[in-house]
């Protein structure tokens, strides 16, 4: 019986803290996407206002940038030009490779990919318009997920509760 | 039979009548639906065995087999 109640405590614990995970998971997402956002307008005004290359300009972004973001731009620095690959590919791969580590979901990262195919080839404005393309992406992106943030916020909460409650229920 | 799976049926009832009104309350129709049908085949499945005693028992009272 004592084994049961201790079964029991530990699955509410566990899907409580499921349930928490949950409804923070949007939030981590804003927080990620504003982190890039504000990643690539430091590329615009390194691109525009300093002209550095590119490789070095992706590393003077990582210094600044916040930690998941930061880890992307460093890597990408680090590999650009290492392999033979181009811009484009280096780009995919680190993107792909260090999206583990960030709560980006599938269309962010597709957005962030075809975001560089442009990279490193085009003009100077032209690769200004395509970062604004992805500012642009992000921005209509954030309020949209505020507000499901909001509704889902308090939906994954009850969901962990009331479910583990369930679980402990039947198994019991 | 026992007692104790009559509180259980009820616990999953009240539990799942209240996840039912959380999903329909965040507009997941879909889900609150299949919540509810998870908690009937559930329930279906602790009570199949006295549902079956109890097709017996009419069977054996009216001596119909």
């Amino acid at each position: 019986m004592i084994l049961k109640i201790l079964g029991g405590v530990f699955i509410m614990i566990s899907s409580c803290v499921l349930g928490v995970y949950y409804s923070f998971k949007t939030e981590y997402r804003i927080n990620d996407l504003f982190e890039m956002k504000k990643a690539l307008t430091m590329l615009i005004s390194e691109i525009e206002f300093n002209l550095s290359p590119l490789a070095e300009a992706m590393g003077n972004i990582s210094f600044k940038a916040g930690i998941p973001v930061s880890k992307i731009f460093s890597e990408f620095s680090k590999k650009l030009g290492s392999d033979g690959n181009s811009a484009f590919e280096v780009w995919k791969s680190v993107l792909k490779k260090e999206a583990v580590y960030t709560y980006f979901a599938s269309e962010d990262i597709e957005a962030f990919i075809s975001f560089g195919q442009s990279l490193g080839f085009l003009d100077r404005q032209q690769q200004h318009n395509n970062i604004k393309m992805a500012i642009s992406y992000i921005e209509n992106k954030i309020p949209e997920l505020l507000e499901k943030s909001k509704s889902n916020k308090k939906m994954c909460r009850s969901l962990g509760v009331f479910g583990g409650a369930a679980v402990m229920v039947i198994l019991f | 039979m026992d007692i104790t799976v009559v509180f259980q049926i009820a616990a999953v009832g009240i539990l799942v009548a209240v996840l039912n009104q959380v999903l329909i309350r965040a507009g997941r129709e879909e889900l609150a639906m299949m919540t509810t049908l998870a908690g009937l085949v559930v329930v279906l499945f602790w009570i199949i065995q006295y549902i079956s005693t109890l097709f017996e028992t009419v069977q054996t009272l009216f001596q119909l087999s």
